[in-house]
C-alpha cells in the first residue's frame, strides 16, 4: 500500500514489506519471468511452478503479485503460504494442503495457489510424498515451490513444474529501488552510502532494503560508515573466526564456536558450510591452501547431505582445518 | 534431606526383610556374648549387596545396647583402630557405660598380611566383632575359621517392592506401580540401590523416571566403554567394548565425539579420529534412510576401532566428559525458544525463509537497540511480546522505551479502528463481508481422488493429462455455481 500516500501512517511496516512490489510490472530485474507470469494472470490458468534462485531476487514477491493479479481482492483467501523448514515434517504440510484444498476457490478462479517456501529443505522422501500430494489435489490447487537450488528438487517434481530461474539483481536495478525509497522516506543517500549498500547487498534486494532501513534508523543521512556498521551486525564474523581458530590449531575453541553457531544462533549445518565456502578465499593463508580447503569443504558438504549428524561432519571438517593451517 | 536408606534403615532385628534364618543365627550368637564369651568371637555375614548385612549390625546394636564402631577392612589404618578398641570391653561416653561392637565391612577385600593380624586380634577380643562380605570364600581363611558364617540370600523382587511401598506410604507419595516394578527389576536384589533409585525418581518428578533409571545404568557403563576405546590400540578390543552397551549408536557417537580432543593431543590424530567419526555418521544415516540396520555394525566399527587407532593417545589418567551439546541445548532453551518465535513471526509476516529471517532479525536488532521509534512500529507489526522485545532490544530499559511507543501506536490504531484490521489481516482471516458459506469438497471426493491417483500411479504420465482435463470441467462448474 502506502507508496502513493504521503502522510505518515500510524503503523509503519518494515520497509521490505512497505516497498514490496504489489504488481508484476513493478518487479525489477526478472523481465523474462514477469512476462510469463503475466501471461498466466491474463489467461487465468497456470501449471505448477518452481522458482529457483538466490535470496532477495523476487521469488516470494512474484508469487504474491501473481496471486493478486489472478485472484483480485480474494487473493488472500486463495493463497496459502507454507514454509518447508518450519512445518514439522511432510505430514503436517500434507494436512495443511488437504485442509486448504477442501474448500473451493473464491471468485472466478478455477484453482488456489499454495506457495511452499524452502522446498529444498525437504528430504528426498518428503519430496516424493509432496509429489503425490501435488497430484492428489491438482484438480483445484497449483503449487509454487520456491528454493535456492533447483538441483535439490527431485526429478519427478521438476518435470511437473514450469521452472523459473531468478537471477541475482544487477546493481543498477537495486540502486534504482534504493533511490526511490530514499526519496520517499526523505533520506539523504550519499554516493558512498549507496555503493556500500550495493556492496553488502550482493544482488539481494531484501538485504539492501533492510540495511537501508537500519542505517536510516541511525541517521537520515545514509553514509557508508553507517551501512557497514549495520551490515556487520547482519553478517557476523563468527564463521570466519571459527575457521581462523581451527587454522591456528585450536580445535577445542573452534568446536565451541561451531556449537554456538549451530545451537544458539540456529543456523543449519548447510548454512554454515555455505558461509565457510564463501569465506575460505578471504582467509590469510597461501593460495594453494585455499583451494585445498575449498575441496575439503566440498567433500564435507557432500557428507553433510549424506550423513545423519551435521555437527559431527562439521567438526570433522574443522579438524581438517587444524592440519591444513600448519 | 536425609537419605532414605538411612531414614528407613530397620531399627530392630525383627524388621529385617526376609532373612529369617540369618537373623535367628545372629541373635543366637549375640546372646552368647551377654553371658560371657562365645566359642567363636567373630561373626561373618556373607551375601549380595543390599541384602541386609549392615542393617543387621545396627538393628542388633540397637536391640542389645551396643555402640557400633564401623571400620573398613581394606583401609590400612583399620588395624590400628581395632587395636585401640579391642583391649577394653567397655568405654565411657555421654550415654554412660556402653559396650562396643566392632563392625568390619568388606572383609573379602583385605590384604592377607592384614588378615593374619586381624586373626590375632580376634583371639584377644573382649567385644563382639562382626565382619561383612559379599562372598565368604574370598575372606582369608585365617579369619573365616575364627568366625560363625551367616549367609544372606538375595532379596526377591517382591521383597523389594514391598519395602518400597512401605516407604512411599510413610512419605505420603504416589508413584505409579510400573515405575516401582521397574526399580525393583533393575535392583536385582539390592534393596539399598532400589531405595536410592526411588528417592532419585521421587525428587526429580515421576515424569522422566524411565530416563533417570536408564541414565544411572548407562552412565556407569558408557564411561567404561570410553575407557576401553580410548586406552587400546587393539581393534578387536575396541570393537568389543561397545557391544554390551545399552545405548543407541548415534548417542554413543556423541560421547566419543566429545572426548576425542581430550585424548588425542596432536591435530593430525584428532583429524584422523574425526575422519572415522564422519564415516560412522554416514553409515548411521544410510541405516536410517534405508531401514537396513545391519549397517550399524560398520558405524560402530568406525566409531570404536576407527577412533581407537587414529593416533597416539594421551598417557595416564583420562577424564571423560558427557556430551556438552546436550547441556548446551538445555541451558539455552529459553533463549532459543524466544529466538525461534521471533523468527517464526518474521517468516510469517514478512514472507521469508528461515535464513533470511535470521539475517533480518539481526538487522532489526540494531534498530531495536538504537531507535525506539522505528522499533516500536516493527514490534507492533510483528506483534512481539514483552520477552521478545527485550530479546531484540538487549535490555529492559530499551525494551520499556519501545513498549511505551508501542502503546501509543496501539491507541491511535484503535481510535481509527485500524488495529482490528491489522490483527485480522495478520491472522490471515478473510474479511467479514466475504464470509459467504464455503463450498466443501467432501471427504468422498478426496478419497476418490486418492484412489484414482493410486490407480494412475503405474501409468503416471497419461494419468496426468486425464486429470488436467477433468479439472477444466470442474472449474467451469464452480464458475456456474458462483453466479
Amino acid at each position: 500500500m502506502g507508496e502513493e500516500v504521503k502522510e505518515v501512517k500510524i503503523l509503519e511496516k518494515p520497509w521490505v514489506e512497505k516497498y514490496r512490489p504489489e504488481r508484476l510490472d513493478d518487479i525489477v530485474g526478472q523481465d523474462h519471468i514477469v512476462k510469463r507470469l503475466k501471461h498466466y494472470a491474463r489467461t487465468g490458468s497456470m501449471p505448477h511452478l518452481l522458482f529457483a534462485g538466490p535470496p532477495g531476487t523476487g521469488k516470494t514477491t512474484s508469487a504474491l503479485a501473481l496471486a493478486r493479479e489472478l485472484f483480485g481482492e480474494n487473493w488472500r483467501h486463495n493463497f496459502l503460504e507454507l514454509n518447508a523448514s518450519d512445518e514439522r515434517g511432510i505430514n503436517v504440510i500434507r494436512e495443511k494442503v488437504k485442509e486448504f484444498a477442501r474448500t473451493k476457490p473464491i471468485g472466478s478462479a478455477g484453482f488456489k495457489i499454495i506457495f511452499l517456501d524452502e522446498a529444498d529443505a525437504l528430504t528426498q522422501d518428503a519430496q516424493q510424498a509432496l509429489r503425490r500430494t501435488m497430484e492428489m489435489f491438482s484438480n483445484n490447487v497449483r503449487f509454487i515451490l520456491s528454493c535456492n537450488y533447483s538441483s535439490k528438487i527431485i526429478e519427478p517434481i521438476q518435470s511437473r513444474c514450469a521452472i523459473f530461474r531468478f537471477r541475482p539483481l544487477r546493481d543498477e536495478d537495486v540502486a534504482m529501488r534504493l533511490r526511490h525509497i530514499a526519496e520517499r522516506e526523505g533520506l539523504e543517500l550519499t554516493e558512498e552510502g549507496l555503493h556500500a549498500l550495493l556492496y553488502v547487498a550482493e544482488g539481494d534486494m531484501r538485504r539492501a532494503i533492510n540495511v537501508l532501513q537500519a542505517a536510516a534508523a541511525l541517521d537520515t543521512k545514509i553514509t557508508d560508515e553507517n551501512v557497514f556498521t549495520v551490515a556487520s551486525r547482519a553478517r557476523p564474523e563468527d564463521v570466519r573466526q571459527m575457521m581462523l581458530l581451527a587454522l591456528e590449531g585450536n580445535f577445542l575453541k573452534a568446536r565451541d564456536k561451531l556449537r554456538e553457531i549451530l545451537l544458539k544462533q540456529g543456523l543449519s549445518g548447510e548454512d554454515v558450510i555455505i558461509q565457510m565456502h564463501k569465506e575460505v578465499f578471504n582467509l590469510p593463508i597461501a593460495e594453494p591452501r585455499k583451494v585445498a580447503l575449498a575441496d575439503k569443504i566440498g567433500e564435507y558438504n557432500f557428507r553433510l547431505v549424506e550423513g545423519a549428524n551435521e555437527m559431527i561432519q562439521l567438526e570433522a571438517l574443522l579438524a581438517q582445518f587444524t592440519i591444513m593451517g600448519k | 534431606m536425609l537419605p532414605w536408606v538411612e531414614k528407613y534403615r530397620p531399627r530392630h532385628m525383627k524388621d529385617i526383610i526376609n532373612q529369617k534364618s540369618a537373623v535367628q543365627k545372629v541373635n543366637d550368637w549375640i546372646r552368647g556374648w551377654l553371658g560371657g564369651t562365645p566359642k567363636k568371637k567373630a561373626l561373618l555375614l556373607a551375601g549380595p549387596p543390599g541384602s541386609g548385612k549392615t542393617s543387621t549390625v545396627y538393628a542388633l546394636a540397637n536391640d542389645y545396647g551396643f555402640e557400633v564402631i564401623e571400620l573398613n577392612a581394606s583401609d590400612e589404618r583399620t588395624l590400628e583402630k581395632i587395636k585401640r578398641y579391642i583391649g577394653a570391653a567397655y568405654t565411657l561416653d555421654v550415654f554412660g557405660r556402653r559396650r562396643k561392637l566392632i563392625f568390619l565391612d568388606e572383609a573379602d577385600n583385605m590384604e592377607s598380611s592384614g588378615a593374619r593380624e586381624i586373626a590375632k586380634l580376634i583371639d584377644r577380643a573382649q567385644n563382639p566383632i562382626i565382619m561383612a562380605a559379599n562372598y565368604y570364600w574370598k575372606v582369608p581363611r585365617e579369619i573365616r575359621n575364627k568366625a560363625v558364617i551367616v549367609e544372606y540370600k538375595r532379596l526377591t523382587r517382591r521383597d523389594i517392592q514391598t519395602a518400597l511401598y512401605r516407604i512411599l506410604k510413610i512419605e505420603g507419595i504416589f508413584v505409579p506401580k510400573e515405575i516401582i516394578a521397574e526399580i525393583a527389576k533393575k535392583a536385582s536384589g539390592d534393596l539399598r540401590a532400589a531405595i536410592n533409585d526411588l528417592q532419585t525418581v521421587v525428587s526429580g518428578g515421576v515424569e522422566d523416571a524411565a530416563e533417570v533409571l536408564a541414565y544411572r545404568d548407562v552412565e556407569k557403563s558408557v564411561f567404561q566403554v570410553l575407557g576401553t576405546i580410548f586406552a587400546t590400540d587393539n581393534v578387536k578390543k575396541a570393537r568389543m567394548a561397545s557391544w554390551n552397551l545399552d545405548m543407541m549408536p548415534n548417542e554413543l557417537l556423541l560421547w566419543i565425539d566429545e572426548n576425542i580432543p581430550y585424548v588425542y593431543p596432536k591435530p593430525e590424530d584428532i583429524a584422523a579420529a574425526y575422519e572415522a567419526l564422519s564415516r560412522a555418521d554416514i553409515y548411521l544415516a544410510r541405516a536410517q534412510r534405508t531401514g537396513n540396520y545391519g549397517l550399524w555394525k560398520y558405524a560402530t566399527d568406525m566409531m570404536s576401532a576407527g577412533v581407537a587407532v587414529a593416533g597416539v593417545k594421551k598417557k595416564g589418567f583420562l577424564r571423560f566428559y558427557p556430551p556438552k551439546t546436550i547441556k548446551l541445548l538445555t541451558e539455552s532453551k529459553e533463549e532459543r525458544s524466544l529466538r525461534d518465535s521471533i523468527l517464526r513471526k518474521i517468516m510469517k509476516e514478512m514472507h521469508m525463509a528461515k535464513l533470511e529471517a535470521i539475517e533480518t532479525m539481526r538487522i532489526f536488532r540494531s534498530i531495536f537497540e538504537g531507535n525506539p521509534e522505528v522499533a516500536a512500529h516493527i514490534a507492533v507489526f510483528l506483534d512481539l511480546g514483552d520477552k521478545e522485545l527485550e530479546f531484540l532490544a538487549g535490555d529492559k530499559e530499551k525494551a520499556a522505551k519501545i513498549k511505551g511507543r508501542m502503546l501509543g501506536i496501539h491507541r491511535k490504531l484503535k481510535e481509527r479502528g485500524e488495529l482490528e484490521e491489522h490483527v485480522r489481516v495478520a491472522a490471515g482471516k478473510k474479511p467479514a463481508e466475504k464470509a459467504e458459506p464455503e463450498e466443501e469438497i467432501s471427504e468422498e471426493e478426496i478419497e476418490k481422488a486418492e484412489q484414482e491417483l493410486e490407480a494412475v500411479e503405474e501409468k503416471k504420465d497419461e494419468g496426468q493429462i486425464d486429470r488436467s482435463k477433468k479439472k477444466g470441467k470442474q472449474a467451469t462448474l464452480f464458475d456456474f455455481l458462483k453466479k
